[in-house]
């Protein structure tokens, strides 16, 4: 079986660009720390990192079938294999990513403190769970907000390589279809629908939904784990009809 | 030890590619695969090579399920048209990374080959014009060592110079350690001799798949005044007639009849002319 090499070749193709990512991550962190030391500007806030992550994983998910898929073809390695060997890729870049995220964001936030209040450095988890920048909070909370961050991450490159694999089997007819028609229906006929016709209903299910999904709760505390299962569930979902499109796809 | 296709269909569309193929490769041999454009040469290779799917039919190799199997399809190398390397990939890479999927993979070997064809190794893949394309793989196919290599259209774009020196390469490799090699080609007359067995496909179905010495040994062609050629080829499988200024050539299967042939000019007929008047019916 050559599920070794298809992780190893998958694995390889991700890392120039994960280090291209990073470079470019701690140069736009240097930036900020010049900028603010030397116009000794206040109040500067970095807290974008994770949802960089995040963008950059989803484009890398769209960018992973095509290429791989020919060359592992052409080294006549099976479909089931390809997959496998995608979700422990995913599984791989998705953890080292987010034990790196966790790594930069500890060492800029101790920069940050060390640099006085003029900066504050803020995780997308301490954001949205409550944990106020700058404040380290316990070690239970960093291990389910490092969980949090992996599983967001699997999610979007899970739906990432789902569009692509659509995509690449789709025909023509088929690609425009779904990339005009399902932008157009979510941006501008379900607002319209939402607000004339639902009278509202679909925005308050849709705000519903996000908030049972992340475990947000205006009654209660806010629950991380709601939000980590619901990834993960997330996941697989796009897991599942990324293999369903993938076992029939043929080189073309 | 043998690659089996059995009643393969194949349809894109409404259009039959494959209509019910059966046919054996054996261990050891070299095929020639034969047929004009759009006969379903390409798919039959990409079906065996488990790149595309066939609505019917299965094929095995050395008695094992091709279809989504890494153990059979691991057995064989394909070579298409199309290239299916990463276009920024360098070409020393494509060959590193081929080790690693094919551990038989002989990079001493392909690099040789390269210095042979004038490719460079540090070349990307995009880099790189028809020729050198078709050399690249041509490289990579012979130092592969599977027990079964399918060419599809293995000399596209070549020069005669570097056909040539494929050929040559192609023998020797056979020579020293026998393998099956199924050559997809419309360049008959230059792999009529180096192939041994003929499968000739037409309209998505088998009309021919015997040795190349038989074949040819079974078919001759007869010439002379219209109304000769037609007496003599009464009652004969005749495959196909060529008239030109009130003589006759007709291409018929069978032993020729030396003693009803009076006046007529009885020859041997060659791969290409056979090939063309059975595909021509």
């Amino acid at each position: 079986m050559n599920l070794k090499p298809s992780f190893q070749y998958q694995l390889t193709d991700h890392l120039k660009s994960i280090l291209f990512y990073y470079i470019i991550i701690i140069c736009v962190f240097s930036v900020i720390i010049c900028t603010t030391f030397v116009t000794v500007s206040s109040n500067v806030s970095f807290n974008g990192l994770e949802v960089a992550t995040l963008v950059f994983l989803f484009v890398s998910g769209l960018c992973a079938f095509r290429e791989n898929f020919l060359m592992l073809e052409q080294n006549s390695v099976s479909r089931k294999v390809i997959f496998y060997s995608r979700i422990l890729t995913a599984v791989t870049i998705c953890l080292i990513m987010a034990i790196i995220d966790k790594i930069l964001l500890t060492i800029f936030a101790a920069v940050a403190m060390s640099s006085g209040d003029s900066i504050v450095v803020v995780s997308l988890f301490d954001l949205i769970y409550g944990a106020n920048g700058g404040v380290v909070s316990s070690v239970g909370m960093q291990l389910i907000g490092f969980l949090f961050n992996f599983c967001f991450y699997i999610t979007v490159f899970a739906f990432g390589y789902f569009i692509t694999v659509l995509f690449y089997r789709l025909n023509k007819p088929g690609k425009v279809a779904v990339g005009v028609g399902v932008p157009v229906f979510l941006c501008i006929v379900l607002p319209i629908l939402n607000s004339t016709l639902a009278d509202g209903k679909i925005g308050r299910a849709y705000v519903k939904f996000v908030e049972f999904s992340m475990g947000l709760s205006a009654a209660g505390p806010a629950n991380p784990a709601h939000a980590i299962t619901s990834w993960l569930v997330y996941a697989a979902v796009f897991g599942l009809f990324s293999w369903l499109l993938l076992r029939r796809a043929v080189v073309k | 030890m043998s690659i089996e296709v059995k009643s393969i269909t194949k349809y894109y569309g409404k259009t039959c590619a494959l209509n019910d193929v059966s046919v054996t490769f054996d261990d050891n041999k070299i095929y020639g695969l034969l047929g004009r454009n759009g006969a379903g040469k390409t798919s039959l290779l990409s079906i065996i090579s488990n790149r595309i799917f066939a609505e019917n039919g299965t094929v095995a190799i050395d008695g094992m399920p091709a279809q989504e199997n890494d153990a059979a399809i691991g057995r064989l190398y394909a070579m298409g048209e199309k290239t299916y390397y990463p276009e920024s990939m360098r070409i020393k890479d494509v060959f590193k990374w081929t080790k690693l999927f094919y551990p038989q993979f002989d990079e001493t070997y392909a690099k040789s080959l390269a210095d042979q064809f004038g490719l460079k190794l540090n070349k990307k893949v995009k880099s790189l014009s028809t020729g050198f394309l078709t050399i690249f793989k041509l490289i990579v196919a012979l130092s592969v060592n599977t027990p079964y290599l399918l060419l599809d259209e293995p000399v596209l774009g070549l020069d005669a110079n570097n056909r040539d020196l494929f050929y040559r390469l192609l023998l020797e490799k056979y020579s020293n350690n026998p393998f099956t090699v199924i050559i997809s080609t419309h360049l008959i007359e230059e792999v009529a001799n180096l192939i041994e067995d003929v499968v000739i496909i037409k309209e998505g179905r088998i009309i021919c798949s015997q040795a190349r010495e038989k074949l040819l040994s079974d078919s001759y062609s007869v010439s002379g005044k219209i109304v000769d050629v037609d007496v003599y080829t009464a009652g004969k499988e005749l495959l196909g007639c060529e008239v030109m200024a009130g003589f006759k050539t007709a291409y018929i299967m069978g032993q020729a009849d030396y003693d009803n042939a009076d006046g007529l000019e009885i020859a041997k007929v060659d791969l290409q002319k056979l090939f063309i008047q059975l595909t021509n019916i």
